[in-house]
């Protein structure tokens, strides 16, 4: 069946993005974060045009064509070398193999990015109906783990390419905020920097450009830098190893910094309970399932519903 | 950098002009929008959604003047202004005024078209580019330099045309995107022939043949690589009445094709999704599941229509060989 965006009547002139990571979704997934998104927006959440994207429909058609079986496994042999930790290491190099695979092919990462830049113009063009130009527009996007770099390669590709029509000078497409929720995009970066001839297409792979971490931008005609992205936040959880944190200690080579984020955003996740390695070794283990995407709970330090919820206060602001 | 004098009067008289052209602009305005009153009354003008089947190309160059006359004043807008006078210049003649944008705008013109030379509609090659240009320009440069000065209210009204323009092109680049992802699914989707391991590994290494990439814009390449064992083709003799079968080796490539009414159900066995040719390696001796290097090999070409395929092989009896495209164990062959 062919995948189609999601399509909303704005009530006024706001809109969210929610862009979920590894896993399973189909549309009409995701409802408890979807509540607790509206519960952190209290009474504003009425007002705003609240679009989820689902591409793991387009994941799927690569997963029968593409088993990456053998390169899969030399990404994540790389990651578990970087990991010095022998108690917790391997779990997390496995969970972290499951956002890896994109990398390894371009048909997949343009696949998914046109997907997601067909939910933005889809966006873009619901505020226009409504009556809202473009550069009136209040868009910002929340995404999670593998949705963090579906984002950010998506963001930047639209800044580049005027034929999306979604350049943030040439066309007034900027965004208020994107708030990136355990972010593997470092990891994914320096995964692929390490697997380097491995990984092909590299041109339109933006986390391996040279330099530091960007938010997306477009220079103008007449000189000056417009950023597409007004506010970029990072938000990660001490004991969530997709963020960057192995066991309270940041991995600098796995962290995702952005050069002109907001200030980093680090969640003490001790309220899960997980008191030593063993527990947390045993946590993420259990939510691995074999040939699919891990089950990840509310109790696991990965889990988006978590993130939202520790934040609703910070979401309302920054929303509002 | 071009330097005017410094002349009191104009920022009235811009102003005068704004209002002027945003009187027109209303008026051009066919229906308003019907959800309008469950807006948030913090946005007070709203855009009209019919003029993206109206505006033409007059009334976005109407709209240029007056925002290139109203924020001449404004710091830093001088190089604009050059750029835009230039534009304008160069959109002069008469008869593109009566263009209309929607129609430009599906006729997909852009960098591209320009490059290859294409005429648009009836806009020559330098007109179209820059139009192309004109409107980047006015959405980078106009309402920052036309909002304090006038409100954003007055930039809305202002910029319908470019809006309507925008938005016109926004929905033909949605409609370009759901194509690309028809044909990623025709390539990759359920219905597509799928790959043994030697194929992923092939396809794998194609990867950084640019033929086999994806376009800087997206769009799937038609290309993918063969290489399978066919232990299922048959050669028939006329004389003896009898059927071999024959074990191959295809090394090929397939091309898909992009047309909607190919492929699946609908385009049947006469209008496949995909077409493949190659060369075929047999075994000395015909017979099922047998080595196509055994022996003396014996060396042809294949050709697919979908997943019919015929083959000819030569060797001392050269012989045609005939095969419907199964897999028979996943991931072997």
């Amino acid at each position: 069946m062919a995948w189609t965006p999601q399509s909303h009547q704005w009530p006024a002139d706001r809109a969210i993005l929610l862009v979920h990571g590894i896993g399973n979704a189909v549309d009409g997934d995701y409802q408890e974060l979807l509540l607790g998104l509206r519960a952190a927006l209290g009474p504003d959440a009425d007002s705003v045009a609240i679009y989820q994207l689902f591409y793991d429909q387009v994941n799927d058609w690569f997963a029968g064509k593409t088993q990456l079986g053998s390169v899969l496994q030399s990404a994540i042999t790389t990651v578990s070398s970087r990991i010095d930790d022998a108690e917790i290491g391997d779990v997390i190099a496995e969970l972290i193999g499951d956002v890896l695979w994109p990398v390894l092919s371009s048909d997949a990462r343009a696949a998914v990015r046109e997907v997601y830049l067909a939910q933005l113009q889809q966006m873009v063009a619901d505020g226009t109906a409504a009556g809202i130009p473009a550069r009136d527009q209040r868009l910002s996007i929340i995404c999670h783990s593998l949705g963090c770099f579906h984002t950010y390669e998506a963001l930047h590709h639209a800044a580049l390419y005027p034929s999306y029509m979604l350049q943030p000078a040439s066309h007034g497409v900027r965004f208020d905020n994107v708030i990136c929720m355990a972010s593997p995009v470092q990891i994914i970066r320096s995964v692929a920097e390490a697997l380097g001839g491995l990984v092909p297409n590299k041109r339109w792979l933006y986390c391996v450009k040279d330099g530091p971490l960007s938010i997306p931008s477009e220079t103008k005609l007449t000189g000056g830098i417009v950023r597409s992205v007004r506010r970029w936040i990072s938000i990660a959880g001490d004991l969530d190893p997709v963020g960057g944190y192995f066991f309270r200690q940041r991995a600098g080579w796995a962290y995702m910094q952005v050069d002109g984020q907001e200030p980093p955003i680090v969640d003490a996740q001790d309220a899960l309970g997980i008191h030593d390695k063993a527990q947390l070794h045993s946590l993420l283990r259990s939510s691995l399932r074999s040939g699919q995407p891990p089950n990840i709970t509310a109790s696991n330090p990965h889990s988006w519903e978590q993130y939202v919820a520790n934040h609703a206060n910070d979401l309302r602001a920054w929303l509002a | 950098m071009t330097w005017r004098p410094w002349r009191p009067w104009r920022p009235i008289v811009c102003v005068t002009c704004l209002m002027t052209s945003a009187l027109h602009t209303i008026t051009l305005l066919a229906q308003p929008p019907t959800s309008a009153t469950s807006l948030d009354p913090a946005v007070r003008a709203r855009l009209d959604t019919a003029l993206v089947q109206t505006a033409t190309v007059g009334d976005l160059l109407r709209a240029a003047r007056v925002g290139d006359s109203a924020a001449a004043t404004a710091t830093d807008f001088a190089a604009a202004h050059v750029l835009l006078s230039r534009m304008l210049s160069r959109l002069e003649r008469p008869a593109i005024a009566h263009i209309r944008l929607e129609v430009i705008a599906e006729s997909r013109f852009g960098f591209r078209t320009v490059l290859r030379k294409q005429e648009v509609t009836s806009l020559t090659v330098l007109e179209a580019a820059s139009l192309d240009t004109l409107a980047i320009v006015m959405e980078q440069e106009l309402p920052d330099a036309l909002s304090a000065r006038v409100g954003r209210d007055s930039v809305t009204m202002l910029l319908a045309p470019l809006d309507a323009f925008n938005i016109a092109r926004r929905r033909q680049s949605l409609m370009d995107s759901r194509e690309k992802l028809f044909r990623f699914e025709r390539k990759y989707g359920p219905n597509a022939p799928p790959r043994n391991l030697a194929e992923v590994a092939a396809n794998f290494a194609a990867q950084w043949i640019p033929a086999f990439q994806p376009s800087a814009e997206g769009w799937p390449s038609r290309l993918e690589l063969i290489a399978s064992y066919v232990p299922t083709y048959v050669s028939g003799s006329l004389s003896e009445h009898t059927l071999h079968a024959v074990t191959a080796l295809e090394v090929g490539v397939r091309i898909y094709s992009w047309r909607a009414d190919w492929g699946g159900a609908q385009g049947g066995a006469l209008r496949p999704a995909y077409w493949s040719l190659g060369t075929v390696v047999a075994g000395e001796r015909n017979g099922a599941f047998t080595s196509p290097l055994a022996g003396t090999s014996r060396f042809g070409a294949f050709f697919g229509w979908g997943d019919n395929k015929i083959a000819v092989i030569g060797g001392r009896a050269p012989q045609l060989l005939f095969a419907r495209q199964v897999h028979l164990v996943p991931w072997a062959f």
